[in-house]
């Protein structure tokens, strides 16, 4: 058995987690500690435990604000926890880089949370991809959108990290990029929001991201073209189901994709197996971090109205890598 | 009426003529073109006469002419067309440099005749309905347009730069370019944009992507990509994804279609089923000349176009954003 602590109460997380037969889930939420400095966690709503030394776990899951991870991992990593936590993270790059290169000194795994790469349909496009179908790459669209979330947040983070993340994985490195951001209030009062990238990778090809906070409901998309094919999907033509049910609410509304198991558990499953071999170093988290410097290029081009070179982004923690 | 076809170099032209043949009040009555046997073959298929020498078809008393030569060549024709006083319908775009435009228009209005631009996508049913839907205020205000103009590759002269006057870039911006001006009655004001050539080994760009903001800080942008594989079911497409205040709305231009599973040709093909754009082009330049109105489709409108290709060029040479510089 290999024991799991979901970080933070997200009862998605841990749903997925406990349909994973080799895992034994806790919930622990990080409470403030009598000594200072220090983390105190509450386990399964009940016992406190005063130190991190003695919640003995294989792997945590960080569910926590961006601003609560580096310290969390930090904590961890010291006891040869892997560590699983959603993108980004740390606020900036320079911290999340050097949390990477920790948590290597302490070889612990780390991942960094990422929808696309264990979305069926995302893994798909990736392996038709490397198989050559498409042959040379030519122009790639990539489009998601969902309602706005409310509040102050980043669109190119909050909303592009995924499609960045898959993008690098898929083709590659950027050499730059021009971003549109615009921002309005509906008449109600409620934000609308929606970012357009124009990214030249690299290998010379295109890629064209389109991020909105427009939208009534979620939806990605894909367009991927070379010298010898195309690969196309919509999240919306190829639901299976089509259901409409009178008088609905939201109890009537199917889950996003049809699968038997969940985009969460692909990746809980991956991460489980790997914690299996202690041995072997895994650090997924420099794709994660291209990424972050994507959306800083890209949120300095929406400033600046020119286009941004990722070299002129690129931090001193590749010298130290690997 | 009775109208001139000035060459068949552009495939819209046997469209067009087509159309003119069904048109109750039109007729097709003379054809020129500097290939003879196109010009002699175009001239049996719409049953007309085929003239050698261009001046003498614009002495006869044709009301209009329909140029479809190559982009290079639009400038020569319209200009000669005008000095004998016909009315005009040009291919776009209008021309491959700015000053040529600006002498056609000129002399055009100086000759007292049309000069209508073919922006035919304006005239597509789903797009008209678009521009009624932003008028009418029920997505608010624009705040962003995500739009393509792909195609498949078309080869001959489109792909040489002296004919063409470029690639993928000088062929499909100009049709999203003027989407966006008559729609949003805006005007850019600046204009970033790359292209390479990545699908073909061509001379051309077949590749790119064109990011703009409209005066009215609209934000935007075009891909005129010649992306679309040779087993595409259409020869391309033309999509707009409109993100407005108070909501959005995606138009694909050409998804009023069946889709024919053709094992005969072993292909897959949309048939478009609408009211045809090209039909409707050819009807409202044939009532411009009939009545004497002034096209909604000016050669100021194929000069604007043109201004954003030719700055998006700059750009793609500079590699930083652009400011428009309107004449």
């Amino acid at each position: 058995m290999v024991k799991v602590a979901v970080v933070g109460d997200d009862e998605q997380h841990l749903k997925n987690w406990s349909k994973l037969q080799e895992a034994e889930v806790l919930s622990i939420v990080p409470v403030k500690s009598t000594t200072p400095g220090k983390i105190a966690f509450q386990i399964n709503g009940g016992e406190r435990v005063e130190d991190v030394e003695k919640l003995n776990v294989d792997v945590i899951d960080l569910c926590v604000p961006v601003e609560d991870r580096p310290e969390l991992i930090r904590q961890f990593s010291k006891q040869g926890t892997h560590i699983i936590c959603a993108s980004p993270l740390a606020s900036t790059l320079k911290e999340a880089s050097s949390i990477i290169t920790e948590c290597k000194e302490k070889q612990v795994h780390l991942y960094v949370g990422n929808m696309r790469r264990y979305s069926p349909e995302y893994v798909d496009a990736n392996n038709q991809i490397r198989n050559g179908n498409i042959g040379r790459a030519g122009v790639i669209r990539l489009s998601r959108g969902a309602p706005h979330p409310g509040g102050e947040k980043d669109i190119f983070s909050e909303l592009g990290i995924d499609e960045f993340e898959w993008l690098l994985w898929t083709f590659g490195d950027v050499e730059r990029v021009i971003a549109k951001h615009i921002k309005r209030k509906r008449r109600n009062g409620t934000q609308v929001e929606y970012a357009l990238l124009s990214i030249r990778m690299i290998d010379k090809s295109f890629a064209h991201v389109a991020l909105s906070w427009a939208k009534t409901e979620n939806g990605t998309s894909f367009e991927l073209t070379g010298d010898k094919g195309m690969i196309t999907h919509n999240s919306t033509d190829s639901n299976p189901i089509s259901l409409q049910v009178t008088a609905s609410s939201q109890e009537d509304q199917l889950e996003e994709m049809i699968l038997d198991k969940s985009v969460l558990q692909r990746q809980f499953a991956y991460v489980l197996d790997q914690a299996k071999n202690p041995n072997k170093p895994v650090n997924l988290a420099h794709d994660a971090l291209k990424s972050m410097q994507l959306v800083d290029a890209a949120r300095k081009s929406a400033q600046t109205g020119q286009p941004v070179s990722i070299k002129e982004a690129r931090w001193s923690y590749e010298s130290r890598d690997d | 009426m009775k109208v001139g076809m000035i060459s068949f170099a552009h495939m819209h032209a046997n469209s067009y003529a087509t159309f003119l043949m069904d048109h109750p009040e039109a007729e097709i009555a003379a054809i020129w073109d500097d290939d003879v046997k196109r010009g002699q073959e175009m001239a049996t298929h719409f049953e007309t006469d085929f003239y050698h020498d261009l001046d003498e078809l614009l002495s006869t008393d044709i009301d209009a002419v329909m140029i479809c030569s190559e982009n290079a060549n639009h400038k020569a024709h319209v200009l000669k067309a005008a000095s004998y006083k016909k009315h005009i319908l040009c291919e776009k775009p209008i021309a491959t440099e700015l000053e040529d435009a600006q002498e056609m228009i000129r002399v055009c209005d100086q000759q007292g005749v049309i000069l209508q631009v073919a922006y035919a996508v304006r005239f597509v049913p789903a797009i008209q309905k678009v521009k009624a839907v932003i008028e009418s205020g029920r997505i608010g205000d624009v705040m962003a347009v995500n739009a393509t103009n792909h195609g498949q590759m078309p080869g001959g002269w489109f792909v040489e730069e002296a004919l063409s006057g470029g690639g993928a870039a000088t062929d499909h911006i100009v049709h999203i370019m003027d989407l966006l001006r008559w729609m949003l009655q805006d005007e850019v004001k600046s204009v970033y944009a790359e292209f390479d050539t990545l699908f073909y080994d061509i001379k051309v760009e077949d590749a790119g992507l064109v990011t703009l903001e409209l005066e009215s800080g609209i934000i935007a942008t075009i891909d005129p990509s010649w992306s679309r594989p040779k087993t595409f079911p259409l020869w391309g497409d033309v999509t707009m994804e409109i993100i407005g205040t108070e909501g959005s709305l995606v138009v694909d231009a050409f998804k009023q279609h069946s889709v024919l599973y053709n094992d005969q040709t072993g292909k897959i093909e949309h048939k478009p089923w609408s009211e045809d754009m090209d039909e409707r082009l050819v009807h409202d330049f044939i009532d411009c000349v009939k009545t004497g109105r002034k096209p909604a489709i000016t050669g100021i409108d194929g000069l604007r176009t043109l201004e954003v290709v030719k700055a998006a060029y700059r750009s793609n040479e500079l590699k930083e954003t652009v400011t428009l510089e309107r004449s």
